[in-house]
């Protein structure tokens, strides 16, 4: 069946036939029965709202992935804490569809915060949404709506999924302020199959708007841009509280050591303030974090040793299952709402697993642990975990 | 006995599914609304209101309708309106029981318990509650069929002096019928108490308090079809309690003021007990045809699979290999088939039914079954036609996961 031609954002956002827009992410016809992730958020909430009234059979799925500190348990707007479950069968019950919590805290406490911390005290830079997205929405929840009978399995994430040629194609959200493609790379064929982004070409104040015309109770909820498990009090402190203060040397990039820091997890790549460090040399360089060793050592250097020539990510997954060519106009992306920066493939490993880029803008602060995002134009191709990153003197500091 | 469950239009159309027409087989859980109850709701809501303890004449109004309430549930008890404490549920009057009698005792000295290995979830919280006052609270092992041990009801009440030993009358996952007149004796016979909980078996089986010799009994209103929130706790006259909230009503052991629309349901279910235990040689038939329906739907195993005297006749627990139990009751529900797995007090969790821990071992095996089980459970209201349609969803839900488990997609 030919794939009806897209309309250009601009045009999308002038004349907002949001229903159509709906349908046609879809890909199925009316009265499909279609589950969707409810985290209680606005964005799956209006999903929810606009798939059932596009005649969908629609029921709702959230997922409990965390038990909640007593304490924070009044901090609002979070993912998928008990308020959001409530919140989620609340609109449920108002559109009068189904809707089942789902107890995935076994899962994601495996799949997801246990790796993140460990990443953070081995001095990476994790990011928990892939994972969540990879193992918990494309795994289990996929696997969870298949069993229930659903065609499909939608979400409220801002990124679109069309079928070029027959195959699932992966594009940034229509929503520039609101992309959420970067999390989504971890992206099986046979999930993105799956799955639907019936949002993807909608901006947030259309969402907004959408929602308060279906009289969803959470159509004015404010939203977190916490991770979801660690809440307001911020990963440092969650990382202290859990697994104590890792204090260690400050050295520089030659191995000299500097000082001393009260915690490798107040530390980030790229981080200026905190140092405790004067600026150096006749020109007063300040200092900056350039790397963190799996050992506790904090390494500081110039600016100038933040600057990325090249790239290696490993763990690489490729929606199409296989990975890009050489010589192909790639842009890779490194962290959520970055810059996507020009590069090109230097090699592959045979599996398609390693990837070595080669960076043709400028790119900065390349963490070990962060999330490389590979993508031609606004498609993205796949990405993987960053492993290491070398300056353009050939120095490495990561 | 179909339900829209739709609790208001709603302003999105939704598809056309079986879900639209569920058939309810989740008595256990709670029974409709019987049509005497909602009658009684329904009436007294337009002109029965004030506080039964006010002097004045709408405050006598009120204190009538409670009293006639009472009445019901006492004449359909066996029992005098004088006896019963009107509470929130049985949950409530399970407590009350608990509490009433042991915390006196455990002020003054320690105090020990026995409660049956596979009794109400409310009454293993109070014990657990109770055990951290310093009370010996001990439960009583049951066997496959969820069933007590009386010898080993006796040997426990030989190796400690035990206040109260609380035993249900059915299981609420099984249906398996507790020998409570024995047990009585054998506690009495020790000097301690028998506390039943006959949530279950009321309005299933013949009812006869004062032949079971029991000390105190509680009832639940949600399943004989009352409105949920009404419950009591029946007490022997002679046997003394300490109240748990206090207040001049219910003869000073539950203070605050009565949930009198929800009582008058309560009275009124109560007043028809006698036609629901009628029509419960009915419903066993139809609890047999769907087990005689799902016997057909591949390697399936029924758990208490017991004589007709030993069980309630209105609870089938089974068991399907290899599938998820809460995975299965909400794609039963999807395709239009109220279940639930374990108790509706169990579930809401993964963690496994006590229940079934309890009659259970820790073989590869029986973690197999418990996983996989599914407790349905009928009453009056439904038809052949209900049990037949339902069976046909259930049977083609699980064949579709067994195709989904053999390929997954």
């Amino acid at each position: 069946m030919p794939m009806p031609v897209p309309l250009p954002h601009s045009t999308a956002a002038l004349t907002p036939d949001i229903g159509a827009m709906v349908r046609r992410a879809m890909r199925l016809p009316p009265g499909a029965t279609v589950a969707v992730a409810m985290s209680g958020g606005v964005d799956s909430s209006c999903v929810a709202g606009l798939l059932a009234e596009a005649g969908y059979n629609v029921f709702g799925l959230t997922a409990r992935l965390y038990d909640v500190d007593p304490a924070a348990a009044r901090r609002a707007g979070s993912c998928c804490a008990p308020e959001d479950a409530r919140d989620a069968r609340e609109v449920a019950q108002t559109l009068g569809i189904r809707h089942y919590a789902v107890d995935e805290r076994e899962a994601f406490a495996q799949a997801v915060i246990e790796p993140f911390a460990q990443a953070w005290l081995g001095g990476e830079t994790p990011n928990p949404c892939v994972s969540c997205n990879q193992f918990l929405k494309f795994d289990r929840l996929v696997e969870m709506a298949r069993d229930l009978g659903a065609q499909a399995l939608a979400t409220g994430h801002y990124a679109r999924l069309e079928l070029r040629n027959g195959r699932p194609a992966l594009l940034r959200g229509a929503d520039a302020a609101k992309d959420q493609a970067y999390f989504l790379y971890p992206l099986p064929a046979d999930a993105a199959e799956f799955l639907r982004f019936p949002i993807g070409e909608l901006t947030k104040p259309q969402v907004r708007d959408e929602a308060e015309r279906l009289g969803l109770p959470t159509a004015a909820k404010r939203e977190s841009m916490d991770i979801c498990f660690v809440g307001s009090e911020g990963t440092q402190a969650w990382l202290e509280k859990r697994y104590g203060a890792t204090s260690g040397p400050l050295v520089d990039v030659a191995g000299t050591r500097l000082g001393q820091h009260a915690g490798v997890t107040g530390f980030t790549v790229g981080q200026r303030q905190g140092l405790g460090l004067r600026p150096q040399g006749p020109q007063a360089e300040p200092w900056f974090v350039v790397d963190k060793r799996a050992d506790g050592a904090v390494v500081v250097g110039h600016r100038a040793q933040l600057q990325v020539a090249e790239l290696e990510l490993g763990n690489c997954l490729w929606i199409s299952g296989t990975p890009p060519e050489a010589g192909l106009d790639l842009a890779v992306q490194i962290r959520h709402r970055g810059q996507a920066v020009p590069c090109g493939v230097i090699d592959v490993s045979a599996d398609g697993r390693t990837l070595r880029l080669a960076i043709r803008g400028e790119l900065q602060a390349a963490a070990r642990g962060q999330s490389g995002v590979v993508l031609i134009q606004d498609q993205v191709l796949g990405g993987g975990v960053i492993r290491s990153a070398r300056g353009p003197a050939k120095e490495a500091h990561g | 006995m179909t339900d829209s469950a739709q609790p208001k239009p709603p302003p999105a159309r939704t598809g056309e599914t079986a879900a639209a027409s569920l058939i309810y087989l989740d008595y256990a859980a709670a029974a409709p609304l019987c049509e005497p109850a909602r009658q009684a709701v329904v009436d007294a809501a337009h002109h029965v209101w004030g506080n039964p303890s006010s002097v004045h004449g709408r405050g006598q109004l009120a204190r009538g309708a409670l009293d006639r309430a009472r009445r019901q549930v006492a004449t359909a008890l066996g029992v005098r309106p004088g006896e019963l404490v009107l509470t929130s549920g049985a949950t409530e009057a399970n407590a009350l029981a608990w509490r009433g009698v042991l915390a006196p005792l455990l002020a003054a000295a320690p105090a020990a318990a026995l409660f049956g290995a596979v009794e109400h979830p409310s009454v293993r919280a109070v014990a657990q509650a109770l055990a951290a006052q310093g009370l010996g609270a001990e439960a009583i092992a049951v066997d496959r069929q969820g069933v007590i041990d009386l010898a080993q009801l006796e040997l426990q009440l030989r190796n400690r002096r035990v206040a109260l030993v609380s035993l249900q009358w059915v299981n609420q996952e099984l249906g398996s019928v507790q020998p409570v007149a024995e047990a009585a004796q054998l506690v009495h016979a020790h000097g301690g108490l028998l506390h039943c909980d006959a949530t279950q078996g009321w309005g299933k089986l013949p009812l006869d308090v004062l032949a079971m010799a029991v000390d105190l009994l509680s009832v639940s209103g949600a399943k004989i079809g009352a409105p949920s929130g009404t419950g009591a706790l029946w007490i022997k006259p002679g046997v003394r309690l300490q109240a748990v909230q206090p207040g001049h009503q219910e003869q000073g052991l539950r203070g605050g003021t009565e949930n009198l629309l929800g009582l008058i349901g309560f009275g009124a279910a109560a007043a028809a007990i006698g036609d629901r235990l009628a029509l419960a040689p009915e419903v066993r038939a139809l609890r047999d045809r769907l087990w005689a329906i799902l016997q057909d739907s591949g390697p399936v195993h029924r758990h208490a699979a017991l004589p007709e005297a030993q069980e309630s006749g209105h609870i089938l627990s089974v068991a399907w290999p290899g599938m998820e139990a809460p995975r299965l009751v909400m794609a039963m529900d999807l395709a239009g088939v109220a279940a639930s797995a374990g108790s509706a007090c169990a579930s809401g969790t993964q963690q496994p039914s006590p229940v079934l821990q309890a009659i259970g071992d820790s073989s590869a095996e029986w973690l197999t079954l418990r996983r996989a089980t599914v407790r349905f459970s009928v009453g009056p209201g439904l038809t052949t036609q209900d049990i037949e349609l339902a069976g046909e969803r259930i049977r083609s839900t699980i064949e579709r996961l067994r195709g989904r488990m053999r390929s997954p997609d």
